[in-house]
């Protein structure tokens, strides 16, 4: 079984994702950086870019505006004033 | 004595009035339920940042003391407008309040009940309460900005018409504003007077401090795991705050939409039922004054002929 953590995702207006997922990859202020879990705990900021989103079956993108990210004892949190689901561009 | 006109004139007004408060009632029922949903969805996000910035607290207090909390901040709220410079112990210290800016939450319109007065009232209060403070008033609506313009009180600050949609861009305007009249020394505090939204019956005034920032519940447990900051402590708070300051102001708004909607319902509703009351002892009236009517002419018409009998 693959190893997952909570991660959700809130906007001032809405609760946009809560979900157990096995990773993550988001527009950190240092560049993208991956998050699996049992991560460090760590407080970034973020860049306006692409976040992506991979549970057991499904892999979710989502367009933000900046934020922040909390990652803590085996679950994160992702506040961003702005955020889509966009459809992944096809491979 | 009134007549039967006057009744009937009566009559069809308080008809009028009951349609048009029986309007206003349904106009605010549906935005109360819209305002109500954003008020909710509002929390979670609002209560995550505290829960943060209660983290970051308890990972800098050691560094406080040493001098490096006199981090300067570059807070930016609207994308390509100036930042604002402020020293980050600024924004944190606790120190004695001298000229403090009240920001007073009421709503552009009335016919709410008692919602902008008792909003108004504690305002009032709170300044002659604090005597020895230099107090300024920040309005926000019209019906705070109305009643103190007449008074002497000093108004620096004055926004109405913001939407009911809550839009986040006008609402970063506004706390760009408030922000600034602290970060430039015009006001060393800030302060929040707003109708905090429990349910449709029920809102209750409140008075919180928005700057300096209160004391924020501490993690201690978080400062044993040590956290990766990055890109670095001074941008995270840069990111940080704006994000705190702007989600205060929209929480802020959204409580008072939802409070300023379900007064209006409830005072609607009430008026409404008034009305009905009111027309309902208006119509007993004016039967009772035809039957009385018909009866005094009957008792004529039979006193008549019974005088041409005799």
């Amino acid at each position: 079984m693959t190893v997952t953590y909570r991660f959700r995702i809130l906007t001032p207006s809405r609760q946009v994702l809560d979900e157990d997922i096995v990773s993550m990859v988001a527009p950190g202020a240092a560049g993208y950086l991956g998050v699996l879990a049992n991560h460090a705990p760590l407080l970034t900021t973020l860049m306006r870019g692409i976040l992506t989103v991979k549970t057991d079956q499904t892999e979710k993108s989502y367009r933000i505006d900046g934020g922040i990210l909390r990652v803590a004892g085996n679950s994160a949190v992702l506040l961003s004033e702005e955020v889509e689901e966009v459809t992944p561009e096809p491979r | 004595m009134p007549s039967l006109l006057d009744i009937r004139a009566r009559i069809k007004a308080v008809e009028n009035i009951k349609k048009i408060t029986r309007a206003m009632q349904l106009v605010a029922a549906a935005k109360f339920n819209r305002a109500q949903n954003r008020a909710r969805s509002a929390r979670p996000y609002a209560r995550e940042l505290d829960e943060i910035l209660g983290v970051l607290a308890a990972i800098s207090e050691d560094e406080f003391d040493t001098g490096a909390g006199s981090d300067v901040l570059d807070l930016s709220f609207v994308e390509g407008e100036t930042p604002l410079r402020v020293h980050r112990a600024g924004l944190f210290e606790q120190s004695e309040v001298k000229r403090p800016g009240v920001i007073l939450v009421t709503a552009d319109r009335g016919l709410a009940g008692a919602f902008n007065t008792r909003l108004i009232r504690a305002a009032d209060r709170f300044i002659r309460d604090h005597p020895q403070m230099d107090s300024r008033l920040i309005t926000i609506g019209k019906k705070g900005n109305a009643y103190f313009k007449r008074r002497d009180v000093s108004i620096i600050h004055h926004v109405e018409g913001l939407s009911d949609r809550l839009q986040l861009d006008e609402l970063k305007r506004v706390t760009q504003t408030l922000v600034g009249l602290f970060a430039s020394g015009e006001v060393d505090g800030l302060y929040l007077i707003y109708s905090q939204f429990k349910s449709a019956m029920r809102s209750d005034v409140t008075i919180e401090k928005f700057l300096s920032i209160p004391p924020v519940h501490k993690k201690d447990d978080e400062r044993k795991s040590v956290y990766i900051l990055e890109p670095d402590r001074e941008a995270v708070y840069e990111t940080l705050i704006p994000l705190y300051a702007t989600t205060k102001i929209f929480a802020t708004m959204a409580d008072s939409f939802a409070s300023e909607y379900g007064a209006r319902m409830v005072a609607m509703q009430l008026a409404t039922s008034n009305a009905e009351e009111m027309l309902e002892s208006q119509i007993i009236l004016r039967n009772r004054m035809r039957q009385a009517m018909i009866t005094k002419e009957l008792a004529e018409i039979v006193g008549g002929s019974a005088a041409q009998v005799s």
